[in-house]
């Protein structure tokens, strides 16, 4: 990727910090500063920047301190808008790598999305509504192309076996597929209920700071409906640690500061049961076939099984935290 | 299991249970029961296994929580999924799944099969074919099912059934002895025939007894011994063979090891010294005609069969002219299958019981058309009276066919004693004797532990928890958002101060808010609900037009605008942006 040529020097100087040497990384800038050595972002959307700051320091204010917050300028501002897009200078922690919080530290993590959630939702984001349109729509025609792809496939010419193969992952991921969309779709949260939050929430987002759990990144965040970052988060937690008692721990640790209502249980469950990965691997199976008509090799389908083979440790995890929603509603 | 139409039939009730978290059933509208089985030969039985695959469409039967318009039963059963296959090759089918369309639902269900048939019965394995009959279904409760069909195999040759016939009249029988081979050939005589024959051998004794020297007697002949049942073997039948071979006139089991009980024959000196004397044929006659039993008659089941005693008459009249004597009743046992070995061993006596060449050809005759007979006599055309005194009624009457044969010429009662035996009718294996094995495992579904209905939804009380308005009153109450965002216009500027100081901006004597600000839609990330507005008009400054010009349209002192547009001068430019306060 090419990157714009930008003179960084006006809005280093903005800062206290004197400027040693710039280095600029994958999606930063390492600023070596007198003062230690500093992450220089750019935000192309400035809107999201604010919005971003508004939340970090509501959770800061709150108590809930382990959250990356942008350094101030010389004047006292939280971050620089110059030419249209945004400039945010944070602390550069090194020996921080990516984590996944797992039974010690599910709790806490459940805790600090819970508090993120509530600072995310005091901000009014004008476009809740049509992130949530916008996110039934992509998961609509994905399902319908996938559909049909598999006709596609069905009549393509192929060697028996591997067609077969191939074939045989369909139904299985068009039901996946369709019953995510049709959840989606029918979700029953008032529009005024719906908040703003990131799509992806992952391992990257977290470190172990000093043996406390550390919320980081959210710098080039796509957004979506709340609860969408959720359900990223407990897939991977579950994939990683493969404990039912990590996932209880981090929604226990949630629903103390922000209980999940029914419905917001079914829109996190319509979120996992895609099967992201599946399809993503088995696309990249089909499309070479749909322009060649040539099968491909045995490692394309073992990524394929190995795909598989996560998923069902997904739905596993999906019947668990049903039983769970379930058991509220019984409650309730 | 039961035989119907010549076909092995298996009635199936199979029951099934859906478990709680898919939806009951409403309506059944395709039921679909398919045999996918396999045959396995093994050197004993055929195997037939497999399974019958039940496929049923069925509306779903919708509860309240459905009606309420979500979208599936449970979030539980929503998040059931059919499972990904692995095996390449392998076909997608599942044993069960359910869709959750809003359509109708399918069911699919698999029955074991696994039965084995006596390989003796099966003559060729690929002819052996399975079809289901009469399948019918029965709802009993919206998750309970029962099916009902019948699994009939076919291809089984089946033996012993009433229907099926033990011989037909166009089957053609294989002769084991030509007549002319031997003397042990035995017509195959009726009972009366047979008695007339001993009749006639007596008296033939009697007459050389008179012409013996005196002092010469022959040995009185031993009594029989108790004849066995019906269908037990003959056990003297080897031991008098062998005896047979070696000493004939010695062997005393060989005077009278089948003859009939003395009641039968009140002549003391039985047609064994007419065999001696007369040759091998006479004894060998006696002997067959003792055996002259069941297997000629077919399946002669107790009790009711009859063979009509005419037409044994017409067989002997062929013989001999008068029939005086009806069939008196007999002691002599059927002849069963064991009698089969001894009669065969004696149809390799060649030498001491050498036929006399001229009859054998007619005795052959008789014997076939004595066959014949008997085939008619099977088929129930003739009527033969069977003694109540035996187990079966399978009785011959020995003494009539004994009296038949002595009234003939001796020469003349050869019995194709093959014949006798030719003609055992093969006895059918009853259907209780077949080794059949039948195996049906039934997967029914148990019940899953039923889940409780889910509470009746109440009124839905929003309580927002985290609603906006909440934190925002808990805000209002913050002081720290009390300082940001209390005061509209003084939090709204230091935001936009802090948004909007950039390098390259246009300098802030000229106002801070430029027309690129004030147009933006996203400059309110903060904005605090409970802030006060107040009321200000926007004025365009136009060409030529001066700040006391506007004070004095809008009747505000210059000052005023000044102070709430901040500006350090009067200068004004064209295109600048003023408020003007109410």
């Amino acid at each position: 990727m090419t990157r714009e040529h930008m003179d960084l020097t006006p809005i280093c100087q903005r800062y206290k910090a004197r400027v040693i040497r710039i280095i600029p990384q994958e999606d930063y800038y390492l600023v070596e500063t007198n003062r230690g050595p500093k992450e220089l972002r750019v935000w192309p959307r400035v809107d999201v920047m604010r919005w971003s700051y508004a939340w970090r320091e509501q959770m800061a204010r709150q108590g809930f301190r382990n959250v990356e917050r942008f350094i101030r300028t010389r004047d006292a501002k939280p971050y620089v808008v110059s030419g249209k897009k945004g400039y945010t200078m944070t602390d550069h922690l090194r020996k921080v790598g990516p984590y996944t919080p797992g039974m010690e530290h599910a709790h806490y993590a459940g805790q600090m999305i819970a508090k993120m959630h509530q600072a995310q939702s005091s901000q009014s984001f004008p476009v809740a509504s049509d992130l949530l349109k916008r996110e039934q729509s992509l998961a609509v025609e994905e399902a319908k192309r996938a559909r049909h792809v598999f006709e596609h496939i069905s009549e393509t010419p192929l060697k028996g076996e591997q067609r077969h193969f191939i074939a045989s992952m369909f139904p299985p991921l068009l039901e996946r597929m369709e019953r995510s969309a049709e959840l989606i779709s029918t979700t029953l949260i008032p529009e005024e209920y719906l908040a703003v939050s990131h799509r992806e929430m992952g391992r990257e987002n977290w470190g172990l700071v000093e043996d406390q759990l550390f919320l980081r990144g959210f710098y080039r965040p796509t957004l979506s409906i709340q609860h969408r970052d959720t359900a990223t988060l407990l897939r991977q937690i579950y994939m990683d640690t493969q404990n039912l008692s990590s996932v209880d721990a981090f929604l226990d640790g949630y629903e103390e500061n922000k209980p999940l209502s029914y419905d917001e249980y079914r829109l996190l469950l319509a979120f996992m049961a895609y099967p992201q990965e599946v399809w993503r691997q088995i696309e990249n199976i089909v499309h070479p076939i749909t322009l060649t008509g040539e099968a491909q090799d045995e490692s394309a389908l073992v990524q394929v099984e190995q795909a598989i083979r996560r998923q069902q440790l997904i739905d596993e995890l999906l019947q668990h935290i049903a039983q769970r929603a379930e058991r509220g509603r019984r409650l309730s | 299991m039961s035989v119907q139409d010549e076909m092995l039939s298996f009635p199936i009730r199979e029951t099934i249970f859906l478990s709680s978290d898919k939806p009951g059933i409403e309506e059944i509208k395709e039921l679909e029961l398919l045999p996918i089985v396999n045959l396995m030969e093994t050197p004993h039985d055929v195997q037939i296994t497999g399974s019958l695959q039940l496929t049923a469409t069925y509306a779903p039967k919708k509860d309240a929580s459905q009606e309420t318009g979500n979208g599936s039963d449970t979030l539980v059963s929503a998040m059931k999924f059919s499972p990904f296959e692995f095996n390449q090759g392998g076909s997608p089918e599942r044993e069960e799944g359910v869709s959750y369309d809003s359509g109708d639902v399918e069911l699919l269900h698999r029955i074991p099969l696994n039965i084995s048939l006596p390989i003796e019965k099966v003559r060729n394995a690929e002819n052996v074919y399975g079809i289901i009959d009469s399948l019918d279904f029965e709802l009993k409760s919206a998750n309970h099912l029962l099916v009902i069909a019948d699994l009939k195999i076919g291809g089984v040759q089946l033996n012993n059934q009433p229907q099926q016939k033990v011989e037909e009249p166009q089957e053609s029988w294989e002769f084991v002895h030509v007549a002319n081979q031997d003397n042990h050939l035995l017509q195959d005589d009726s009972i009366e025939e047979l008695e007339r024959k001993l009749a006639a051998l007596e008296q033939e004794v009697d007459r050389y007894e008179q012409q013996q020297e005196p002092g010469f007697h022959l040995p009185p002949v031993p009594k029989l011994p108790q004849a066995p049942s019906p269908f037990s073997g003959y056990p003297f039948a080897q031991q008098s063979h062998r005896q047979e071979q070696e000493d004939p006139y010695n062997n005393p089991l060989l005077n009278f090891p089948y003859a009939p009980s003395q009641k039968q024959f009140p002549s003391s000196n039985p047609p064994f010294e007419l065999a001696r004397q007369q040759g091998e044929q006479d004894y060998t006659d006696y002997r067959a005609a003792s055996f002259d039993l069941q297997p000629q008659y077919g399946d002669l089941s107790p009790s009711n069969q009859q063979i009509p005693y005419a037409d044994a008459a017409r067989y002997m009249n062929q013989k001999q002219e008068n029939v005086e004597e009806p069939l008196a009743t007999g002691a002599y046992k059927p002849q069963t299958e064991a009698y089969q070995p001894q009669t065969e061993a004696y149809q390799t006596q060649p030498e001491a019981f050498k036929p006399v060449e001229a009859r054998e050809t007619e005795l052959a005759e008789e014997a076939s058309q004595a066959v014949a007979n008997q085939a008619e006599l099977v088929r129930g055309e003739s009527h033969v009276h069977f003694s109540p005194d035996f187990e079966s009624s399978n009785i011959i009457d020995f003494q009539s066919a004994y009296d038949s044969r002595q009234s003939e010429d001796t020469h003349e009662s050869h019995v194709d004693e093959s014949h006798a035996h030719g003609a055992v009718v093969r006895e059918g294996i009853d259907v209780e004797g077949l080794d059949i094995t039948v195996e049906t495992h039934a997967e029914a579904e148990l019940p899953a532990a039923p889940t409780p209905a889910p509470a009746p939804e109440k009124e839905k009380m929003k309580v927002a928890i985290s609603s906006k308005g909440v934190s925002e009153k808990q805000e209002a109450l913050n002081i720290t958002s009390l300082l940001t965002n209390t005061r509209p216009t003084q939090g709204q500027r230091s935001e936009r101060g802090e948004g909007q100081e950039s390098i390259g901006h246009r300098d802030s004597s000229d106002g801070y808010r430029s027309s690129t600000d004030a147009v933006s839609g996203l400059t309110s990330f903060v904005r605090d609900n409970s802030e006060r507005f107040s009321k200000l008009r926007m004025c365009i400054i136009q060409r030529e037009e001066t700040l006391e010009l506007i004070a004095q349209r809008y009747d505000l002192p210059i000052s005023r605008i000044r102070e709430v547009n901040n500006l350090s001068s009067e200068q004004i430019k064209e295109g600048q942006v003023l408020y003007i306060p109410r």
